[in-house]
């Protein structure tokens, strides 16, 4: 029995079943006519496709491609037919070996694209990863989980496939632990390695090499994914397990630098104080309120989900942003496009009306704002009287020491319910205040004497005291030009009355005795002026 | 971008409640519209996902009555929290006149407070906005978690973090009970009408 033969009879049992034996039989009958047809082209690549094969059936065994077999048989007949028949011309040989090398290339098409992926498998692949995007729950999760282990036992004796479905799994799960810890872009990857899943799993048309190429790609991302995690993950746990004490770069430090960053100092800052804290006197509405949400759900006046509303006229500025970022999810709309859509049902020009972009100002808002807003959210209006204010400041500076750290910085307590809060109206400012410490309020309050008693400004020992407690003021505001300055005419009006002969001072205290009587008010008015213009500096 | 109609004596303020995620945004909202339903009179828009995660932004318009003539209407937004939805958060910044930047007093929040701030000043940047010269209110939030021993931040280390240089008012707040919250909004509605009073009032 000859080589070709036997190979037939092989191939013959193969067909039943594909066994070891056989394909190491049918290897050595592949050598042997190797040997024999050594110098004969053709018959070289016959017996090449067939080596090919043998090792794809020694590989797959029963699970190989359903026309493997076929495709062999075919290829043993024709090889018979180019060895055996010696009236065979050249090009018709040369025909046979090109059609069998068009069906060996179809069969190798076949087996790198068969997978028996139907479009009902994509679709239930594509709307769990469209549910981990929408929402990472449990779950969405545990669908991703169920869709993806069943595509992956489904295809995994296809690499390309198989390969794809290992990527989307991991990223998957990863998604699934990290939740909203993953990095940002794990979604987009996942969602990207998806679509080209996608597109070489429905393109039967795709060469091998182009899957092959696609695949690459994703799988170069998957690397650089995968490198990027190790590092998020050791900052992950540091941050969990620091101390507060531990130094965060503070938000916007990249933008800007500022010394009063460097040295610590904080801006006034509104407290929330324990419940058991709270002043129950003297408020307007203590009494007992349910929770924000606690009849949320029973309440006809709720929310309103506008997913009912979706089709609906559009009406209110709403709707418009609505439609804005549904139209920047849209292939092919770029958010330019949704910008645009804002800007044209908002910039609709109309008469008497005009948009003007805001700056903040840093100024006292009128009076008639406070009140407004106060009445409309039922608070008790505050006083706005300027000496009121700066009682109320030393007040609190004083109290804020005695408490604990956080109160230290300006803090007003917690209350539970927003009506018992009494904002401390000298913290209603736009902008936040420097500190005025306990010294400078001690001096204050003594020049404050000093200028109310008539007698101290004829004392010189008294006026000198007052032109050191300016120079002491002038040291502490010497970053505050026009404190500085007001300190300056104070300086210069109580140098004027040091200078003045004793006479004059005599003079002028009978003059001030006259205007006495007739107002008693006057000399006081002139030096509450100048205090006033000092207070309205801590008040303004 | 405050709109204003002189001939009708219209004004029209959008404030943004923005944060990380889980911050409490939409719960100041919620509480705002439940406490002062009578007055507020119009509806608050919501879309939520399953799980009460802001999928898109919440809308709570209201008029707060006329100052000096001018018929104010205020327009809260919250944005989405989640990571994922910057290009969201962004559409909702358009326009902006004041913000609240509700930050979560939770020490596992801490990085998150500080990239979302971040974030706002880059997505502002986006529409020619800057932070710092924008009417900004602070509110640090759930500051009664620490009453059920949860491991927050202090006050002082929240102010370093976000306020050390912005350097905007701040409150702490328990938006779930309603503390602060209002103190928080009218300080917002204040200062970003105090920067239109010049010229309009």
């Amino acid at each position: 029995m000859n080589s070709l033969t036997e190979l037939k009879k092989i191939v013959e049992s193969l067909n039943e079943n594909i066994t070891n034996e056989d394909i190491l039989a049918f290897q050595k009958q592949i050598s042997q006519l190797g040997q024999r047809y050594e110098g004969n082209p053709n018959v070289t690549t016959f017996l090449k496709m067939m080596r090919s094969l043998s090792k794809y059936l020694a590989f797959r065994k029963n699970n190989a491609h359903a026309d493997s077999i076929p495709a062999l048989n075919s290829i043993v007949e024709q090889l018979e037919k180019i060895t055996n028949d010696s009236d065979l011309k050249e090009d018709d040989a040369n025909q046979i070996l090109a059609d069998e090398i068009e069906k060996y290339k179809i069969l190798k098409n076949k087996i790198a694209s068969k997978p028996s992926i139907t479009d009902s498998d994509i679709n239930d692949l594509k709307a769990v990863i469209l549910a981990i995007d929408w929402e990472i729950s449990d779950t969405t999760l545990q669908n991703f989980e169920t869709v993806t282990t069943n595509l992956l036992q489904q295809l995994k004796n296809y690499k390309i496939h198989y390969t794809f479905l290992k990527i989307i799994h991991s990223i998957g799960r990863y998604i699934g632990r990290k939740k909203a810890n993953a990095p940002t872009d794990s979604i987009s990857i996942l969602r990207s390695v998806f679509e080209n899943f996608e597109q070489i799993a429905t393109a039967p048309d795709m060469t091998f090499k182009e899957k092959k190429q696609i695949l690459g790609t994703d799988i170069n991302r998957f690397y650089e994914f995968k490198q990027k995690i190790p590092r998020q993950k050791k900052v992950a746990h540091v941050t969990s397990d620091t101390s507060e004490d531990e130094s965060f770069s503070p938000a916007l430090s990249h933008i800007k630098k500022t010394s009063a960053a460097a040295t610590g100092d904080v801006v006034p800052l509104t407290t929330l104080s324990e419940p058991e804290d709270f002043p129950s006197g003297g408020k307007t509405d203590s009494d007992t309120m349910a929770p924000a949400l606690a009849d949320k759900k029973s309440s006809s006046t709720g929310p309103r989900d506008i997913m009912d509303d979706l089709f609906s006229v559009k009406e209110s500025p709403a709707d418009e942003l609505l439609d804005a970022i549904h139209l920047q999810d849209v292939p092919g709309q770029s958010q330019g496009q949704a910008l645009n859509m804002l800007n044209q049902t908002r910039g609709i020009p109309s008469d008497g009306v005009k948009n003007l972009t805001l700056q903040r100002q840093d100024n006292e808002p009128i009076p008639e704002i406070g009140n407004r807003l106060d009445e409309f959210f039922n608070l008790e209006a505050p006083e706005e009287s300027p000496v009121n204010v700066n009682a109320r400041d030393a007040q609190s500076t004083e109290i804020d020491s005695a408490e604990d750290d956080s109160q230290a910085n300006g803090i007003v307590p917690f209350q539970p319910e927003d009506e018992s809060f009494e904002e401390s109206p000298g913290k209603d400012d736009s902008d936040p205040l420097p500190q005025v410490s306990d010294v400078d309020i001690d001096i204050l309050n003594r020049l404050k004497t000093f200028f109310e008693t008539s007698e101290s400004l004829q004392d010189r020992s008294s006026l000198l005291s007052i032109n050191q407690d300016i120079s002491l003021l002038e040291k502490s505001w010497e970053n505050d030009p026009e404190k500085i300055c007001l300190l300056q005419i104070i300086s210069s009006l109580t140098n004027l009355l040091k200078n003045r002969p004793e006479t004059a001072l005599q003079e002028n205290k009978s003059t001030t005795n006259e205007a006495d009587k007739d107002s008693p008010d006057a000399p006081q008015e002139k030096t509450v002026g100048v205090l006033g213009k000092i207070k309205g500096i801590f008040t303004s | 971008m405050a709109l204003i109609n002189v001939k009708t004596k219209e004004v029209q303020i959008k404030i943004v409640y923005y944060g990380p995620g889980r911050g409490g945004k939409t719960t100041n909202l919620e509480y705002i519209n439940e406490k002062y339903r009578d007055q507020i009179k119009t509806e608050m828009v919501s879309l939520k996902t399953q799980d009460d995660r802001t999928l898109f932004f919440d809308f709570l318009p209201f008029d707060v009555g006329q100052i000096k003539g001018f018929d104010i209407t205020i327009q809260l937004y919250t944005v989405p929290g989640q990571v994922k939805y910057n290009a969201t958060r962004r559409l909702v910044l358009r326009g902006v006149d004041g913000i609240v930047f509700v930050a979560d007093v939770q020490r596992e929040q801490r990085k998150k407070n500080i990239e979302s701030l971040n974030q706002l000043y880059e997505n502002l940047e986006t529409y020619n906005l800057d932070l710092f010269k924008m009417p900004v209110v602070m509110q640090y939030n759930k500051i009664d978690l620490k009453q059920s021993d949860i491991p927050i931040l202090s006050s002082k280390t929240m102010q370093k973090d976000l306020n050390g240089i912005l350097r905007a008012p701040a409150f702490e707040a328990s938006a779930l009970k309603g503390g602060n919250v209002i103190p928080t909004l009218k300080k917002t509605i204040s200062m970003t009408l105090a920067s239109i009073q010049d010229q309009l009032f």
